[in-house]
């Protein structure tokens, strides 16, 4: 796996790193982690994306159902301008949480944890 | 039978009626100007046709090619003249730009005939008006160039506050500002107030949807407010889905619930 990540707090923050698109077990990978590391909480930062196409959406959408299944929860963040404008031309839906940057979507976590 | 002074007193009455005509109405068999109206000739400075037709055949001659492709030319790259068009396509709005003697670009709206008497002879000449649409389609343009704006209303929140008509190019160029202002000002929540918008389509819907979609990717919740009962029937009657969009009939309910949403954060 060439993403790095980060984790504090039980939340992970993982910047994907677009080359993990041909890591098949990329999601199997994330599980080990969480089981070594226990985190309950995901975040994945796009900041290295600098185009994201609809194939990119499939893989994120992929991780995010594998975690969803071990009650992982994910919020993906750091969509650029222009993929955000241009991506709904090219697929109908997206169907994960997503925040405008990882501060965001940290607080967006713990807000949640209060609640 | 009608005699020749009745005839010739329809006539004058006939000529009289076109001469009065504000539109220009021209006879041309595509390449030649045949006879016109006086409003032709009071816009090209001329005081007969004669005087005109010193200078060029035809009134194509001072058509402008501005390049994108939205007005008449005189002689299409597949040799299609002009008046070919028009006969040939009667349900098309034709425009052509021409200059004046001034020098000033006028804009007509074009539609033409072919000269046809009752009992079917065709005279193989054509009817030609143009009606001078300049003020309308100056103020079309500066409607589609005005930049829409986005108004902060506070740390969190903005408000566009659409007007005229969005298309697809205003739309994308909409829907780039709107996220660079996200990005920006780090939005929660920004209100799409569509109440100024002339026509709600599905074409339109879908731009709307597109937006609001595009927002969430940046994490900002999108308020589509300003749904008139008209618009909100055209909305269910073309069968339009806005589930998972937040929306209101005014903009005081937009931003009443604005602050509920950014409580919920």
């Amino acid at each position: 796996m060439k993403s790095n990540y980060l984790i504090n707090d039980n939340i992970a923050v993982f910047t994907l790193d677009p080359k993990d698109k041909q890591f098949e077990n990329m999601g199997l990978e994330i599980l080990k982690i969480s089981k070594k590391d226990f985190f309950y909480h995901a975040i994945f930062d796009l900041t290295l994306f600098d185009i994201i196409s609809s194939e990119d959406i499939i893989f994120i959408e992929k991780l995010v159902h594998i975690l969803k299944l071990h009650h992982i929860d994910v919020i993906v963040c750091n969509f650029n301008v222009y993929s955000a404008s241009i991506i709904f031309h090219f697929i109908d839906d997206i169907s994960f949480k997503t925040e405008l940057n990882v501060q965001k979507a940290i607080d967006v976590i713990k807000n949640n944890k209060k609640k | 039978m009608k005699n020749k002074i009745e005839i010739e007193a329809e006539l004058k009455k006939t000529r009289l009626i076109i001469d009065a005509q504000p539109n220009i109405v021209i006879i041309t068999d595509g390449e030649k100007l045949i006879d016109a109206n006086q409003t032709f000739l009071k816009f090209f400075g001329v005081k007969t046709i004669k005087d005109f037709l010193k200078k060029t055949d035809c009134i194509c001659d001072f058509f402008i090619n501005d390049g994108s492709n939205k007005y008449l030319q005189k002689v299409y790259p597949d040799g299609t003249r002009w008046i070919d068009i028009l006969i040939n396509e009667p349900e098309i709005l034709h425009k052509a730009m021409v200059l004046n003697i001034d020098g000033e670009k006028t804009i007509f709206e074009v539609k033409a005939n072919k000269l046809i008497s009752n009992d079917g002879i065709d005279y193989g000449q054509d009817v030609v008006v143009f009606s001078d649409i300049t003020t309308m389609e100056n103020q079309a343009t500066l409607i589609a160039e005005m930049e829409i704006p986005i108004l902060e209303i506070n740390q969190n929140t903005t408000l566009i506050p659409l007007i005229g008509i969005l298309d697809s190019v205003k739309s994308q160029s909409l829907m780039e500002n709107i996220l660079i202002s996200i990005k920006e000002k780090t939005t929660n929540v920004a209100i799409v107030d569509i109440e100024g918008i002339i026509i709600v389509d599905s074409a339109v819907a879908a731009h709307l949807i597109k937006i609001t979609k595009a927002t969430k990717l940046m994490g900002c919740t999108t308020i589509l407010s300003g749904i008139a009962p008209e618009v909100a029937q055209t909305i269910v009657n073309l069968g339009i889905n806005l589930d998972g969009i937040n929306t209101t009939s005014t903009l005081k309910d937009a931003i009443n619930l604005s602050k509920i949403l950014e409580n919920e954060k």
